[in-house]
């Protein structure tokens, strides 16, 4: 089956890939692997997102990542735990009584705690920018439509979780614009208190308010009898619960592995079997999004960058942790790094997306 | 942290300092809270094994008991502390070593004094700056858990008797006389009823004496315990080059997207 011109790759593909990238940024606090990721993925987002006002997601979330690396560094220094090794100096300390073991106020501050915090908080910065990566490229609401119908329990929950962050996204530009129009500040200290409430209101509200216009279109209509319904909700929530439990189990390098595969397969079975049970009779699509070969291959290539990590973890852990005692300059391994790169794949073979005023003229043709 | 200090006229009194939990000693503590706080029963049990435990096991500590020597002289500004390190197991290995350092330094540095001092390799610490193995042991894993129970260095500061640590060794501020006790526990709670070192709590019984002529240690069955040895050779020195040409080649993809990203915004205006 070919692509059509106007088909863009397939929403979940685009989740998929973000998110395995995110998983390995979650393996490895080495800045190199880390960076190399958000260099990948940077690349990958300037090369294949549309012009839609959903594409500025990842611009956004790249600021709140910076955001978190700041408040990482500035927590640990100021009340994080006295790491020992190189002490680059000292701030005036208040002594705590023994109850408050676990805070402190000041203290010296070594080279060690302020390094680790800055990699700990790239490894969230990264992982936030592979979430906005994933609302940049994929569009929400094609998104939505894949939401299989046994999900209709938690419909407005999924509708909303799916369509805020874009939603915020565009939210801030008509709030800005809107602002500028009355001639308040749109940017500094003045512009952002002006902002918050009304974004975060207005992207609730709207998506809310999709997810409401949605159950009105039937978006998931009830089977025939209650008990069926109990029935397939209660596995799907059951499913959930375990995937969540064995995702956390299988991320956490903590915990075993196995347990956490087996629980994942056993939430997954029940998910599946929910929402298949669910979903007798059919629903209708407008010109349905199809899996095709660059689907599969967008996923390989997510999947390869895990795959290289893991690997180079299993082989040599340090080789993903930023050496602090002694301190040290990172790792550079090379089966973890070309295989990062591997995922930059998407960049050549996704179609490019077409610009939104020209696939309206197109169709309008 | 309140904890006794050596009162001797050689070892004055110290001052308590402000500790500071690291991450996993934290963790450690929080669920070791929450028991305590579930279960009045736990509590009390907690309580009596931690009390008659130094006095039971001091006895066995006293008869071969480890010591140390101290300098004659001790240079100017400098003070000596004692480090008591157990290795743990039944017949593990007890170091006693007189480290000589600068008053008010780390628990950590002191440690860190000690091992070059005897020639072993540094402490280890994780990324969260848990102590994960003193003197080269254990070579492998910081604080592994298994089921409620973990493998990890016990902080103890010395005194009338062993009072289990609130604090990390990066936290605790060293004065004259301090005695410092570590002790591994390959299956311990993580709580203050693990056992204490297996030596002398208080200065006076450790033995410390001055006239000798060098910091010397002393141990009961020096060939059992760990297998770490002095350091051999030098650690191994990584190139620049590979780390170098990674950051290059991560800024030129930056940038290639930066550039990308730019055009595309000023072909949008």
């Amino acid at each position: 089956m070919l692509r059509t011109r106007l088909q863009p790759l397939h929403p979940i593909a685009w989740w998929c890939w973000a998110g395995t990238l995110a998983v390995a940024a979650s393996r490895t606090t080495n800045p190199l692997l880390l960076g190399l990721i958000l260099a990948v993925v940077a690349w990958v987002v300037t090369t294949r997102r549309g012009n839609s006002p959903w594409a500025r997601s990842f611009g956004a979330l790249i600021r709140l990542g910076l955001f978190v690396i700041a408040i990482r560094v500035v927590v640990q220094v100021l009340f994080g735990d006295r790491v020992p090794g190189t002490t680059w100096f000292s701030l005036p300390s208040v002594p705590l009584p023994s109850w408050a073991a676990g805070v402190t106020i000041g203290g010296p501050v070594t080279a060690q705690a302020a390094i680790g915090a800055f990699c700990q908080g790239l490894q969230i910065a990264v992982i936030l920018a592979c979430f906005g990566a994933a609302n940049s490229l994929a569009s929400s609401f094609r998104l939505l439509r894949c939401v299989p119908a046994g999900l209709y329990e938690v419909a407005v929950a999924v509708t909303v979780a799916i369509t805020f962050t874009p939603q915020i996204v565009l939210s801030i530009a008509r709030v800005r614009d809107a602002r500028r129009l009355r001639g308040r500040a749109t940017s500094g200290w003045k512009g952002w208190r002006g902002l918050a409430v009304p974004v975060l209101d207005g992207a609730l509200e709207r998506s809310v308010a999709l997810a409401a216009s949605m159950d009105a279109r039937g978006f998931g209509r009830r089977p025939a009898s209650p008990r069926h319904r109990q029935a397939t909700a209660a596995a799907t929530l059951a499913g959930l619960v375990g995937l969540g439990i064995g995702l956390f189990q299988v991320l956490d390098s903590g915990s075993a592995s196995g347990i956490g595969l087996a629980v994942i397969l056993v939430g997954g079975g029940l998910v599946i079997g929910g929402l298949v049970a669910s979903s007798h009779g059919s629903r209708s699509r407008y010109r349905p999004d199809r899996w095709l070969v660059a689907e599969w291959l967008v996923v390989a290539a997510g999947l390869a960058a895990v795959a290289g990590v893991v690997a180079t973890g299993s082989n040599d852990p340090n080789a993903l942790a930023q050496p602090l005692y002694p301190l040290g300059l990172p790792a550079s391994p090379v089966v973890a790094l070309a295989s990062i790169l591997l995922a930059a794949v998407p960049s050549a073979i996704a179609p490019v997306p077409v610009p939104v005023r020209a696939k309206l003229s197109e169709a309008l043709a | 942290m309140t904890g006794d200090r050596p009162g001797s006229a050689r070892l004055p009194r110290a001052e308590p300092t402000g500790a500071v939990v690291t991450r996993a000693t934290r963790l450690f503590l929080g669920s070791a809270l929450a028991l305590l706080v579930t279960t009045v029963a736990t509590l009390t049990a907690t309580t009596l094994a931690a009390q008659p435990a130094p006095a039971g096991k001091a006895s066995p500590a006293q008869a071969g008991s480890p010591t140390c020597t101290i300098p004659a002289r001790v240079p100017k500004g400098q003070i000596v502390v004692v480090v008591v390190a157990d290795f743990g197991g039944t017949n593990g290995r007890v170091l006693v070593t007189c480290v000589l350092v600068e008053p008010g330094v780390s628990g950590a540095q002191v440690l860190q004094a000690q091992a070059a001092l005897l020639g072993y390799p540094s402490p280890r610490y994780a990324e969260s700056g848990l102590l994960c193995a003193i003197d080269g042991y254990p070579t492998r894993g910081c604080g592994n858990q298994s089921g409620a129970h973990f493998a990890y260095w016990a902080y103890w500061h010395g005194g009338k008797r062993w009072q289990y640590a609130n604090g990390g060794p990066g936290e605790w501020k060293v004065v004259r006389g301090d005695i410092e006790g570590w002790r591994f526990e390959p299956d311990g709670s993580a709580t203050p009823a693990d056992p204490p070192p297996r030596a002398a709590s208080s200065a006076a019984a450790l033995e410390v004496r001055a006239g000798g002529t060098a910091v010397t240690t002393t141990s009961p069955s020096p060939s059992s315990g760990h297998a770490a040895g002095p350091v051999g050779g030098s650690r191994k020195g990584t190139s620049p080059v590979p780390f170098l040409a990674s950051v290059v080649f991560i800024l030129l993809i930056g940038a290639g997207a930066l550039f990308r990203s730019r055009r595309a915004n000023g072909r949008a205006t």
